[in-house]
């Protein structure tokens, strides 16, 4: 990298400074872990999560806490279809070729609970 | 099925789901969706109804012949896609009358048998239990603790086995909670009515596995909300935010 910085008068270069940064970061990471008596695997759950739901809307509209935020989720995970595995795959009814298979079978699901035929 | 000796009226056909009033939007949607049906009001009801036999044969039979129910309400469906489909081969002789009219007398309330619902394969996935979910389950909280029941008459307990084998596999929705327990129903059958049913209750799992999952699937009109304020209320009693 082209970009230098004096420090201390003495020069780093960019990825100098990232190295110790990173260093920085695993201690204080490791201190937390040692001296708060939590698992590290714990640790590493809640930075996961966070980066994962980092970008969520309610966050950046600073709605108050995390766990709030996981409720105006709903788009996002919308689309998430990979959590399920038995989804059974779309299958073409003629008549409605524009019904997707994802409401037929909510609907199926509906009319065990709801309907009566006559 | 309308008795045609009776009334000397055509022998007609119905699919229909009647919801308290203030879930129209819901039979609005799946109107608008199917692009069938009428729907109308009496009193606290609201009724969606498909009454066009074109309708039923072109639409509905197909869409339950694609994606089989799951309870016993699937040994009615068969009878009336039976009738149906006499009905649709040609002009009625005496004995298909007699036929479809010995079918009408054993379906619904009236239906005695449930042998043949044991070979029925039951398959529950996610966007079905979402549906059932949404007519049959309750979110409720008892003892300031939110719980999620489901119950279905004796017959269909085989439903109600799969639908907790299910959610048992269900994946973990939300992480931050440290050994969360994966739901586990715990059933319990009330002689007097012979209805079943299958509660969940313990809070992490509720939160971690069964809320994410039906957060993933888009629920609800009606059990979304719901199950949302269960959680939020017990969560303001217990000092969560």
């Amino acid at each position: 990298m082209d970009i230098y910085f004096r420090v201390l008068h003495i020069k780093w270069d960019y990825e100098e400074i990232l190295f110790y940064l990173q260093l920085f970061c695993i201690s204080l990471i490791w201190n937390i872990v040692y001296f708060s008596k939590i698992s590290l695997l714990y640790v590493i759950n809640v930075v996961t999560n966070f980066i994962n739901y980092n970008y969520l809307p309610s966050i950046q509209e600073g709605l108050p806490s995390y766990e709030w935020s996981l409720f105006y989720s709903d788009l996002k995970e919308l689309k998430d279809h990979s959590r399920f595995s038995n989804i059974i795959p779309a299958h073409n009814i003629s008549c409605l070729p524009n019904v997707t298979s994802d409401f037929l079978q909510w609907f199926v699901g509906f009319s065990d609970a709801e309907s009566s035929k006559k | 099925m309308q008795n045609p000796q009776k009334n000397n009226t055509s022998l007609k056909f119905t699919f229909r789901v009647v919801l308290h009033i203030d879930d129209r939007d819901v039979l609005e949607y799946i109107q608008k969706t199917l692009g069938v049906g009428t729907i109308h009001t009496s009193d606290a009801c609201v009724t969606f109804a498909v009454q066009r036999f074109e309708d039923i044969v072109q639409v509905i039979i197909p869409i339950f012949d694609t994606f089989p129910l799951q309870t016993t309400k699937v040994l009615d469906y068969k009878d009336w896609r039976t009738a149906a489909m006499i009905k649709f081969q040609g002009p009625l002789s005496k004995d298909s009358l007699a036929k479809i009219l010995l079918l009408k007398a054993g379906m619904n309330q009236n239906r005695k048998s449930f042998d043949s619902y044991c070979n029925h394969t039951i398959e529950i996935n996610a966007l079905w239990l979402l549906g059932f979910v949404e007519g049959e389950a309750t979110f409720g909280i008892k003892h300031l603790a939110p719980y999620f029941s489901i119950a279905q008459k004796a017959n269909s307990a085989r439903v109600l086995y799969a639908i907790e084998a299910f959610l048992r596999k269900i994946p973990l929705g939300f992480t931050l909670t440290k050994n969360s327990q994966y739901p586990i129903g715990s059933f319990s059958l009330r002689e007097t009515t012979a209805v079943i049913s299958c509660s969940w209750s313990n809070i992490d799992s509720l939160h971690d596995y069964i809320l994410p999952g039906a957060r993933a699937r888009g629920a609800s009109p009606r059990c979304g909300p719901r199950a949302r304020v269960s959680l939020v209320v017990y969560h303001s009693f217990h000092g969560k935010k």
